[in-house]
C-alpha cells in the first residue's frame, strides 16, 4: 500500500509539475504585456488566478518556499487588480525575478533535489515593498489561507458528491431513503454557506433556497408517484451542475517516447511502401498488361496513399506550435533592451505555425543569440534613431510561416543594417580571412562572417555580446537540423535572418545520387538547385574549380573527393556533368556528382554505436529494394569540400581515355583457372589485364580503367555475373563495352542475360580457343560500329 | 543496389546434432555428467589458418555474406553496412581488423552477427567451424607469442583435446569503434 500511495504521489508532484511550468511560462508573456497594459484587468485577474493555482498546489504538496513565494506574489497581484497600488519598473523586476525564482524551484523539484534550499527571502523582501501595511505573512494568516482553501475544496467536494447522488438517483427511483440524506446533506451545506456569507442578502438566499428545496421536495415526491419525474428532476439539477461541471477535456498528454515508436513504426511502413512501389513496377515492366500485376499497382498506390496520410497524421500529433518558443521572447526583449539601454518593441507573426518538437526544442538558442544581437549590434540607440529620422522605438519581427516540407523563420530589424566592408575589415583584424578571400568575397558571403567562431564586431566585451560565440551557435544549431540561414541586409534600413528548417527530422526528402560505384542520398532540404553543365563551363579561379550561375561564382568539388571515395576514379562524362547546388547555413557549394537519380522520402536510421560521428554521413536509409544508401550530412560535407583542393579534370572520362595506351579487359571470377587462362591469352594478345574476385572490385577497377572486354564469372561473390553486368553497364563509359560472361557450372538463364545485356557466354574450362573466338567476334564488331 | 535476403535459416550451420554427439562422447570418457557452469559455449571460426571463438551469448546470428554499402570515412577494417531486417548492421573485416592481409569473400564466408550492450556488428569470417563447449578450467590466460596486433582483443585461449582456440575479447573489439577519430 505505501509504494502505491507513493506512487500516487509521484504521479500528482507530476502533474503539479506539468501545470505549474505551463503556468509560469504563460506568465512570463503575460507579465510583460502587463507592463504596457498595467489596467487590463482581464489581465490581472488571470495573472492573480495562475499564482493562486500555484501556491494552492504547491502548499498541499508541502513545497513550503514555494508556496510562500507565490503567496506574496498573489497578494502583489491582488493589490494590482484592485488599483490599490499601481504597477511600475521597479516592481515588474521584482515580479519577474520572484517568477524566476519560482521556475528555479520547480526545476529543483524536476531534478529530484530539495526545494526548500532556494533562497526566497530576498525576493519576499523585494515584494514586501509594495505591501506597505504587511511586512510579512505571519504563519496564522498562511494557515488562515489555507483553511480558507480546504473549506473552498470542501464546498467543491460536497457539491461533487450531490451530483454523483442524483447521478445514483435516476438510476435507482426507490431508493428513498438515499434522497433524504442527499437532501440532508444539501440542507447541511447550505447553512453552512448561510453562515460563510455574513451578508444581507443572507435572507434573500434563504429564501430561495428554502424554495428550491421545497420544489425539489415536491418533485421527489411527483417522482415517487411516477418514474417519468426525471426529466423534470434535470431541470432543478442544473443550476448545481453548471457551477462545477468540468470543462471536459478535448486533450490527452502523451508521452513523447511513445509518439517517438509510432513514429518509428510509421517508418518502417514508409520502407515497406517503397519496397512495395518498387516491386510492383518491377512486375508491371515484366508483365504488363496482367490482371494480377495491375491489381497489384493498384493495391501499391492505394497504400502509398494511406501511408502518407497515416504519416502525416503521427507527424501532426508531435507537432507543436512554434509559440512555445515565441512566446518566451517578450521577456528575453524586454530584459536585454533593458539591459542595453535600448528602447525596443517586438512583435510576434505566426505563432500558431506548427513543426516538430524535436525541432522546436533546438531553435530556441539560435533565436535568443539572433534577436540579442539585433538588440545589440543592429538597433541604434534612441538619440541616434531620431537622428537618422527614424522613430524611436526600434522594432523588431519574429514571424513564422510553411514553406512546402519547411518552416521559414524570419527576425527583421529595423536597426543600423550590416556594413560589408567593415566586417571584412573586422575579419582581417581578426585574422579569420586573408586579404585575397576578403576581395572575392561577396555581400552575402561578407555577412556570413559573423558566424565564423571568434567573430566580433563589438568595442568592449559585455554581459551580452563580443565574445564571439553567440553567431557561431546559430550555426551549428541549425546545421543540425540541416537548415539553411539566409541574411538580407541594408545598410542603415536593417537585417533579416531567415531561417529554413524542416519540419520534422525523422523522415525526410531526399535527392539520390550516385558517384563512382556508389549511392548517397543528400537531404533536399540542402539542395539548391541542381544544373546540369558540360566541361567548358567550368572555370578555374586560384586553382580551384568554379561555376558561373547566373550573377553568382560557386565553387565546384567532386563529391567522391569531398568525402575521400574519389581517387583515381574517372566516371564523369565531360559533356554531361551534374552539378546539385547545396547550402549549408550561409554557405554554397556545387558538388559535381555521376548521375542524378532522383527524388525519394526516406526514413534517417542511425548507423549505430559502432559507427559513431562518421564525417559526412549522418545517417543511412533502406531503400525500396532493401539496400543500404547512405545519407549525407551536407554541413560537414561542404566543410570537408572547402577544405581540399581537387582537380574535377581528373576524374573525367577522357581523362582515362587520354591515358589508355593499350586495349584492356577485365576478368572477374574467384576460380584460378578461369583467371589464368584468360588472362594468358588477353596478354598475349597485347591487352592490359585486370582482374577481380567479386562485385565491389570490379565495380571499382571499371571505375578507375576503361576497358574493352568484361569476362564475369556468372557466380561471382556477392550478387552474382548477372547483375554485376548490369552494374557496369551503367558507367557512362561502358555502355558500349563487350560483356562475356563465364558459366562454370555448364548452367545460364537466357532471360537474365539478355536483361543484363550481355554480349557472349563461353563455359569452363576455358579454352584458348573460346577467348581467341571471342576476341575475334569482338574485333568485328568495333568495326561495324 | 541490390541485397539478396538474408538466408535465415543456413542449413550448413546446424551443428546441434554434431554438439550432442560430443557431449554424449565426453560423457561416455570421463563418465560425469557436463555441468553448465563449467562449461562455456563458444562459436568456433577460421581466419587465415587459425582458430577462433566467440561467447555464444555475443553471437545473435550467423548469416551467409550479404551486399553492404561502403562507408566513407571508416577505419580500413569496416568492410560497410547491411540491411539486416530493416535494422543497419556494420560488417567488419576480422582478417584486416587482425592485420592477416584481405581475402576476397569465398563461399564459406560467413558474417557473425554479434549483439551486446548496444552494439550490433557484424564480423566477417573465413569460415564457420563448429559450436564448441570449452571447460573453464581449460582457459588459459594469453600466451606471449601471440602478435600485438591482436594480443589486446584476446581474452585467452582454450584448449581443445587436439588443437587451440583463441577466445575473443568482445569488449574490446566493439568499445574501439569503427570511425575515424
Amino acid at each position: 500500500m505505501a509504494a502505491e500511495n507513493m506512487e500516487e504521489m509521484e504521479e500528482i508532484i507530476q502533474d503539479f509539475l506539468v501545470e505549474a511550468e505551463e503556468l509560469l511560462e504563460e506568465l512570463d508573456e503575460d507579465l510583460v504585456k502587463l507592463e504596457s497594459e498595467s489596467e487590463d484587468s482581464d489581465l490581472l485577474n488571470k495573472i492573480f488566478r495562475a499564482f493562486h493555482t500555484i501556491k494552492g498546489s504547491s502548499s498541499f504538496l508541502g513545497f513550503e518556499k514555494l508556496t510562500h513565494l507565490t503567496h506574496r506574489l498573489e497578494d502583489v497581484l491582488n493589490k494590482l487588480r484592485k488599483f490599490e497600488i499601481k504597477l511600475n519598473s521597479e516592481m515588474m523586476d521584482a515580479i519577474l525575478s520572484s517568477v524566476d525564482t519560482a521556475k528555479s524551484i520547480i526545476d529543483i523539484i524536476k531534478e529530484g533535489g530539495d526545494p526548500e534550499s532556494v533562497d526566497v527571502e530576498g525576493n519576499i523582501a523585494a515584494l514586501s515593498k509594495f505591501l506597505e501595511e504587511k511586512p510579512e505573512i505571519s504563519d496564522e494568516e498562511l494557515i488562515e489561507a489555507q483553511k480558507e482553501e480546504i473549506e473552498e475544496e470542501e464546498e467543491l467536494e460536497q457539491q461533487q458528491e450531490e451530483q454523483q447522488d442524483e447521478k445514483k438517483e435516476k438510476k435507482s427511483d426507490e431508493e428513498i431513503e438515499a434522497e433524504i440524506e442527499r437532501l440532508l446533506k444539501q440542507r447541511m451545506e447550505e447553512d453552512r454557506k448561510k453562515r460563510e456569507a455574513k451578508k444581507k442578502q443572507q435572507e434573500e438566499q434563504q429564501k430561495k433556497q428554502q424554495e428550491a428545496e421545497r420544489e425539489q421536495q415536491q418533485q421527489e415526491e411527483e417522482k415517487k408517484e411516477k418514474e417519468e419525474g426525471a426529466p423534470k428532476q434535470q431541470e432543478t439539477k442544473k443550476p448545481v451542475a453548471k457551477k462545477s461541471k468540468p470543462i471536459i477535456e478535448q486533450t490527452i498528454r502523451v508521452d513523447v517516447n511513445r509518439l517517438d515508436d509510432l513514429m518509428n513504426l510509421v517508418g518502417e511502413l514508409v520502407l515497406g511502401k517503397n519496397r512495395l512501389v518498387s516491386v510492383a513496377q518491377k512486375a508491371e515492366e515484366k508483365f504488363e498488361g496482367d490482371d494480377v500485376v495491375e491489381e497489384l499497382s493498384g493495391v501499391a498506390s492505394q497504400i502509398t496513399l494511406v501511408t502518407t496520410d497515416l504519416q502525416m497524421g503521427v507527424m501532426k500529433t508531435r507537432m507543436v506550435q512554434v509559440g512555445k518558443v515565441f512566446n518566451k521572447f517578450p521577456r528575453v526583449v524586454r530584459d536585454i533592451s533593458k539591459e542595453l539601454n535600448k528602447n525596443v518593441e517586438l512583435i510576434i507573426e505566426g505563432a500558431e505555425t506548427e513543426l516538430d518538437k524535436s525541432v522546436v526544442e533546438e531553435i530556441n538558442d539560435p533565436l535568443v543569440h539572433i534577436i540579442r544581437n539585433a538588440i545589440d549590434h543592429g538597433i541604434e540607440p534612441s538619440e541616434e534613431r531620431i537622428k537618422a529620422g527614424k522613430p524611436e522605438k526600434g522594432k523588431i519581427v519574429l514571424s513564422a510561416y510553411h514553406e512546402g516540407n519547411y518552416i521559414i523563420i524570419e527576425t527583421t530589424d529595423d536597426g543600423k543594417g550590416m556594413d560589408p566592408e567593415f566586417l571584412k575589415k573586422k575579419a582581417l583584424e581578426k585574422g579569420l580571412i586573408t586579404e585575397t578571400e576578403a576581395r572575392q568575397m561577396s555581400k552575402e558571403e561578407a555577412f556570413g562572417l559573423i558566424f565564423k567562431p571568434g567573430f566580433s564586431t563589438a568595442q568592449k566585451v559585455s554581459n551580452i555580446s563580443g565574445r564571439g560565440v553567440g553567431m557561431d551557435v546559430v550555426k551549428t544549431n541549425i546545421e543540425k537540423l540541416n537548415g539553411i540561414i539566409e541574411i538580407k541586409s541594408e545598410l542603415g534600413k536593417g537585417s533579416k535572418f531567415i531561417l529554413k528548417i524542416p519540419l520534422t527530422l525523422a523522415i525526410i526528402q531526399a535527392l539520390l545520387v550516385k558517384v563512382t560505384k556508389d549511392y548517397f542520398a543528400i537531404p533536399l532540404v540542402s539542395v539548391v538547385e541542381t544544373v546540369r553543365i558540360s566541361k567548358e563551363d567550368i572555370n578555374k579561379v586560384e586553382n580551384k574549380d568554379v561555376l558561373r550561375l547566373r550573377d553568382s561564382i560557386i565553387p565546384l568539388v567532386y563529391l567522391g573527393d569531398a568525402l575521400g571515395i574519389g581517387n583515381n576514379k574517372k566516371t564523369i562524362n565531360s559533356k554531361e556533368i551534374y552539378v546539385v547546388v547545396v547550402a549549408v547555413a550561409e554557405k554554397k557549394i556545387g558538388l559535381i556528382v555521376d548521375r542524378l537519380i532522383g527524388r525519394e522520402e526516406v526514413v534517417i536510421k542511425s548507423l549505430g554505436n559502432y559507427l559513431t560521428n562518421i564525417k559526412s554521413i549522418s545517417g543511412a536509409t533502406i531503400m525500396g529494394d532493401g539496400s543500404v544508401t547512405l545519407i549525407l550530412d551536407v554541413a560537414s560535407v561542404v566543410n570537408e569540400a572547402s577544405n581540399i583542393t581537387t582537380n574535377i579534370e581528373d576524374h573525367m572520362i577522357d581523362h582515362a581515355i587520354s591515358e589508355k595506351k593499350r586495349p584492356a579487359c577485365l576478368i572477374i571470377s574467384t576460380q584460378d583457372s578461369v583467371k589464368q587462362s584468360i588472362r594468358e591469352y588477353a596478354k598475349e594478345a597485347g591487352f592490359d589485364v585486370y582482374v577481380a574476385y567479386n562485385d565491389k572490385e570490379a565495380l571499382d577497377i571499371a571505375s578507375e580503367h576503361i576497358v574493352d572486354i568484361v569476362f564475369v564469372d556468372l557466380n561471382i561473390p556477392i550478387n552474382g555475373g548477372y547483375v554485376l553486368a548490369k552494374l557496369i553497364r551503367d558507367f557512362p563509359a561502358y555502355k558500349n563495352v563487350y560483356i562475356v560472361s563465364v558459366s562454370t557450372d555448364g548452367t545460364y538463364d537466357k532471360e537474365k542475360l539478355h536483361e543484363s545485356k550481355i554480349n557472349d557466354i563461353i563455359f569452363a574450362p576455358v579454352t584458348l580457343e573460346d577467348v581467341e573466338k571471342v576476341l575475334k567476334k569482338l574485333s568485328n564488331e568495333i568495326k561495324v560500329a | 543496389m541490390v541485397a539478396k535476403d538474408v538466408d535465415l535459416f543456413d542449413k550448413s550451420l546446424s551443428i546441434a546434432a554434431e554438439q550432442e554427439e560430443e557431449i554424449a562422447r565426453q560423457q561416455k570418457k570421463t563418465d560425469a555428467i557436463i555441468l553448465k557452469d563449467e562449461y562455456e559455449q563458444v562459436v568456433g571460426f577460421m581466419l587465415k589458418d587459425e582458430l577462433f571463438g566467440i561467447d555464444i551469448l555475443n553471437v545473435e546470428e550467423i548469416i551467409k555474406p550479404v551486399d553492404y554499402t561502403h562507408v566513407p570515412n571508416t577505419k580500413e577494417f569496416v568492410l560497410g553496412v547491411i540491411n539486416l531486417r530493416g535494422k543497419i548492421i556494420p560488417i567488419v573485416d576480422l582478417r584486416v581488423k587482425f592485420g592477416f592481409g584481405k581475402k576476397p569473400i569465398g563461399s564459406e564466408s560467413r558474417m557473425i552477427v554479434i549483439s551486446m550492450n548496444d552494439f550490433n556488428v557484424g564480423f566477417m569470417v573465413d569460415k564457420i567451424e563448429k559450436v564448441y563447449y570449452i571447460e573453464k578450467k581449460s582457459i588459459e590466460p594469453t600466451p606471449s607469442n601471440i602478435p600485438q596486433t591482436i594480443e589486446k582483443y584476446v581474452k585467452g585461449v582454450g584448449k581443445l583435446q587436439n588443437k587451440i582456440m583463441t577466445l575473443l575479447n568482445m569488449k574490446e573489439l566493439l568499445e574501439e569503434g569503427g570511425g575515424l577519430n
